[in-house]
Order: C-alpha cells, then structure tokens, then sequence
C-alpha cells in the first residue's frame, strides 16, 4: 500500500478508511553555527506516536518541549532551520509520505484562528477554493456540524467579521470537509475565551465520537487533557517521557515531568476546585 | 463627514475612470475619430490659432493639432500599456518564482535584478536603443528591460512577507499544491499595492516613451505621438507656447486619470473597506 499511497489522490478511499495513525522515531534539529563549523541541536529526539481513530490521544508538555515540532514533522510542515533527521510515518501500517496525508488522511486546526484564514476571502471562499473538494452542499454540511449552520450569511463573511470562536468552529468545519479520518489539532483553544473554549472542546469531543476521528491535540492544559482525552503522552525536552491512558496518569503519574505539570495544574485550579466539592 | 469625504473621492475615481475609458477610447478608435488627416500639410495654413475648422490650432506644417492628439493616444497609451504588461508579467513572474522557491535561485534570480538595478534606467534605456536601433518597438523594450527588475524585487519582498502567514501554512497543512497556494493566498496580496504601484508608473512610462521620442529615438516624425509633438513645437515655445500646452496637456490629463484611477483600484481590493461599504 505504501507506494499507492504516495500517489495519494488515487486511494482515496483506502486512505479513508485508514484505523491507525502511526509516527516512529521523529527526530527534529536545529543546528548553531560555532568556530568549529555547525553543531546540530537536537529540538525532537524519537518521538513515537499513535493516533487510532475514534479516541484523542493528548500531547502534553510544557513550553518548548517540542510538542508542536513533533506535529509540525508528522506532517513535514517544518518551520525554516529546523529539519527532520528520523521517523517514519505508517498509515495501517503501510510506509506513508506526509505530503501525500496531507489533507487527506491528516486535517489540521491551528492555534490561532485569527490569522490562519486569508484576510482577503470569505468564509466561503476558503471552504470552496480547491475544486476536488465537495461544493457547497458539504459545506452547509460541515458548517451544520461545527454549529455555524443556523446562519445563511456565515460562508459571506470575511474573517475580520468573525468572533475567535466561531473562526475556530470554522476551521474545524473545513478540516470536516476534506473528510481525513484524523485530526491534529495543535493548541485548538489557547487564543479563546472560557466560554468558546469549553464549547470547541465539546464539539471536538462530539466529532471524534459521532464521526469516529482520530485526535491528537496538542496542549499545555491539563483541564483540556481531563476534559477530552483517552490517552496522554507527556513530553520533556524532546522526548516522550510517559504515555498513558488520562485516567491512570492524573491517578498514578509516574514521571517527574508529569507529576511537576500535574502540581502545576493543581495549584491554579485549587481553589475552584474545591468550591466544586464543597 | 466621513460619509460626505469618501463620496467625494468615490466622485473622483468616477471622474478619472471616465477620462481613462475616454483615453482608451481614443486609442482603439482614434483615426476613425480625428476631423482631419494626421499627416496632411498644409504650409498655407500653418500656425493657425484654435478656430472652429481646426478645434486646437494647426503646427508649423499645417497639420491639425486636434487629429495628431487623438491619432497619437494609440501610439503613446498602446505602448505604455504594452510595457506595463511586460513588466508586470515579467515582475510577477520572476519575483514571485524566486520568493516561493526561495534558496539558491533565490540568490541567483536577484544577482540578476541587481545587475539591471545598478545601471541607471536612462541609461540603461540609451544603451538598448543605441545596440537595437530606434524605433517604438526598441523603445518599449528597453523600458521593459530597465524597469522590470525594480517589479520583481517588490513582488519578492511581498512573497517573502506573505508566504510566512498563518493561513499559507493553513493552506500548505490542508494539502494545497505550491502554485494553488501562490495563485490563492499569496497573490491576492502582492496585487493591491502592485496595481496601486503600476498605475503609479504609467504616466513615468508615457513619460519615457514621450521622453525618448522627443529624444528622436523613438517615434519617428511625422508619425503623431505626444513626446514627438512636444519636440517638433519646441523650436516655437517662445512664439507659439500653445503648441507645446496640447500634447503636454494630453499626457498629464492621461497621467492623472490612471493614478487617481489606481488609487480606487487598490481601495476596491481592499475587503476591508469593501465591508465597511457594503453591510
């Protein structure tokens, strides 16, 4: 299947019907430049990750452990002066190129919605611009989906026109419409306000459970983790250093690194916390 | 007040978008549309003043000042436009190949454009004409070859500028090919302040074109065209001033209408104003 799926458009239905999601050994560098000549900076060092449709798996970590780079290289969209160095990329199983999942095996939904749509096209506009995807009947569709549909005019809009909210809502309709059985979301809530947070969070967690995505979201939040996870990878300096399923790690954390994000989350939510028991 | 200044400048698009169609008008149309032949002299009524025969006067052969002005549109106008589009295409083209690609044809692709940024542009258009010959055709490619590199630096440095957008990655992340991306997401932005820098430089352009030829290089006598018409009547400026005021009118009306006209342009490629206008 492997050379096949390189072709991408052709198996478009076998990559549909992809159950697994499955990153080896992705390794990212930077390199600084010394009297000596470059010197590689190791930023991700072999970071294995299994995404299976129907449950969320977390990434977890704090800042510049390297989450977003691991994401950045399953889909090959490095940043310039980083490169890849390892990892494979196996869709069932099957050794996949990520330009060829790109879109159609993989959407995605940045972290900040604001500026990941064109200023200059409408809602609409960036739903229809590329012509193998479904018109505007998938559109209404996708739209339905993420609770945009009660308004005829949103697809007229310009993103400037548009709340933080229900641009993210509208990103997560067009990752809908290319139909891709996963999901990389990569901090999905950090730029909105409580309110829009819970509410994309539970319209994420609706979607993997009705429409049986597979997702991996990226975050910094453990209220997010508890909120919506099945399984959580912890990352530290680069390296995965704990993977478990959500319950057993807020129960049992074995890591340091988990147990110091864990305190963390404590201590901000203590007092909350314990007006919810009392 | 707002409502009162944007009507005004609205009203003065419309005005230059008229006097613009009426120039283009001119210059598809214009030997069916002059009163008299262009080219017919007549010395017996040489430096006749305006009257009701010959609406602007007659020159120092006789010549209807009126019909070489409309016949001339064509040549100064046709050019300017001819040039534009070369230099645009050119611009695009190059700049936006080696701001997408990046790297080593980066490099290579603006050492290029250096080489033709270091020599001056009338220079560089004397040097054209004096190895290609005169002649329009001459002309225009040299305008072509001296002002293109100035487009592909600008269109570079706004790919450059715009291929680190959120949404071109968005694009890129959702699967787009390079070229889907560029014509979508990254052109949409070069073209604003290009356009509004291109109908900048359509009056530089006609200036040139007028400039060479009233040089004796481009536009050959008695072909009518602005620049030549204002070097034939130089000789007389001190006795027959008019004849320098026609054409030198003609070409800074057509310079005025398309300026004014790229600033609505660029105000109508604006969504943001579009919004403020039309919800």
């Amino acid at each position: 299947m492997s050379a096949k799926v390189l072709q991408g458009k052709v198996l478009q239905a076998e990559v549909l019907q992809a159950k697994i999601l499955r990153a080896e050994g992705l390794s990212v560098e930077t390199w600084r430049t010394t009297w000596r000549g470059r010197e590689p900076v190791p930023l991700v060092r072999g970071v294995d990750l299994d995404i299976r449709t129907g449950e969320v798996l977390a990434l977890v970590g704090a800042s510049g452990s390297g989450k977003s780079l691991a994401c950045a290289a399953l889909l090959d969209v490095l940043p310039p002066g980083t490169r890849r160095t390892g990892g494979r990329i196996l869709l069932d199983g099957a050794q996949a190129e990520p330009a060829a999942l790109r879109g159609r095996a993989v959407a995605s939904v940045l972290q900040a919605p604001r500026t990941a749509f064109n200023p200059l096209r409408t809602i609409g506009g960036h739903a229809t611009e590329d012509p193998g995807k479904p018109g505007r009947i998938a559109m209404a569709e996708a739209f339905a989906a993420v609770g945009l549909g009660d308004d005829p005019r949103v697809p007229d809009l310009y993103p400037f026109q548009m709340s933080g909210g229900m641009l993210q809502r509208a990103m997560i309709a067009l990752a809908l419409m290319s139909r891709a059985p996963f999901l990389v979301a990569d901090e999905p809530t950090t730029d909105l306000d409580l309110v829009a947070q819970a509410r994309i969070l539970d319209l994420l967690a609706g979607l993997v459970r009705a429409r049986g995505l597979g997702l991996l979201i990226v975050t910094h939040d453990l209220g997010v983790v508890a909120r919506l996870a099945d399984r959580v990878a912890v990352m530290e300096a680069g390296r995965i250093v704990e993977t478990a399923p959500a319950a057993s790690l807020f129960a049992t954390p074995r890591e340091p690194a988990t147990r110091a994000l864990l305190a963390a989350h404590r201590a901000l939510h203590a007092v909350p916390a314990a007006e919810a028991v009392a | 007040m707002i409502a009162a200044s944007s009507a005004n400048r609205s009203g003065s698009v419309a005005v230059a978008g008229a006097l613009a169609a009426g120039f283009v008008l001119l210059a598809l149309a214009g030997p069916l549309l002059a009163p008299h032949d262009p080219l017919a002299v007549d010395l017996a009524r040489r430096f006749e003043a305006p009257n009701l025969v010959h609406l602007l006067g007659t020159d120092h052969l006789g010549r209807d000042i009126l019909s070489r002005l409309i016949v001339g549109a064509r040549t100064t106008l046709g050019s300017v436009l001819v040039v534009l589009a070369l230099v645009l295409g050119l611009g695009l083209s190059v700049g936006g190949l080696a701001g997408m690609v990046g790297g080593r044809l980066d490099a290579g692709l603006m050492r290029l454009c250096d080489v033709f940024l270091t020599v001056p542009t009338f220079v560089l258009a004397l040097f054209m004409i004096g190895a290609l010959g005169t002649g329009l055709v001459n002309v225009v490619m040299a305008i072509v070859l001296s002002h293109w590199a100035w487009y592909a630096r600008i269109v570079r440095g706004l790919v450059l500028e715009l291929k680190t957008r959120d949404y071109v990655l968005a694009a890129r992340i959702a699967g787009a090919p390079p070229l889907a991306i560029f014509v979508e997401h990254v052109l949409p932005g070069v073209v604003p302040p290009l356009a509004a820098l291109a109908t900048l430089d359509i009056g530089h352009m006609a200036l040139h074109v007028a400039g060479l030829s009233f040089l004796g290089l481009g536009v050959q006598p008695p072909t009518p065209e602005w620049g030549v018409m204002i070097n034939d009547a130089r000789a007389f400026f001190w006795t027959r001033p008019l004849l320098v005021v026609w054409p030198g009118l003609a070409i800074a009306l057509a310079v005025l209408a398309f300026n004014r006209l790229g600033d609505g342009l660029r105000d109508r490629l604006d969504p943001t104003l579009i919004a403020e206008r039309g919800l």
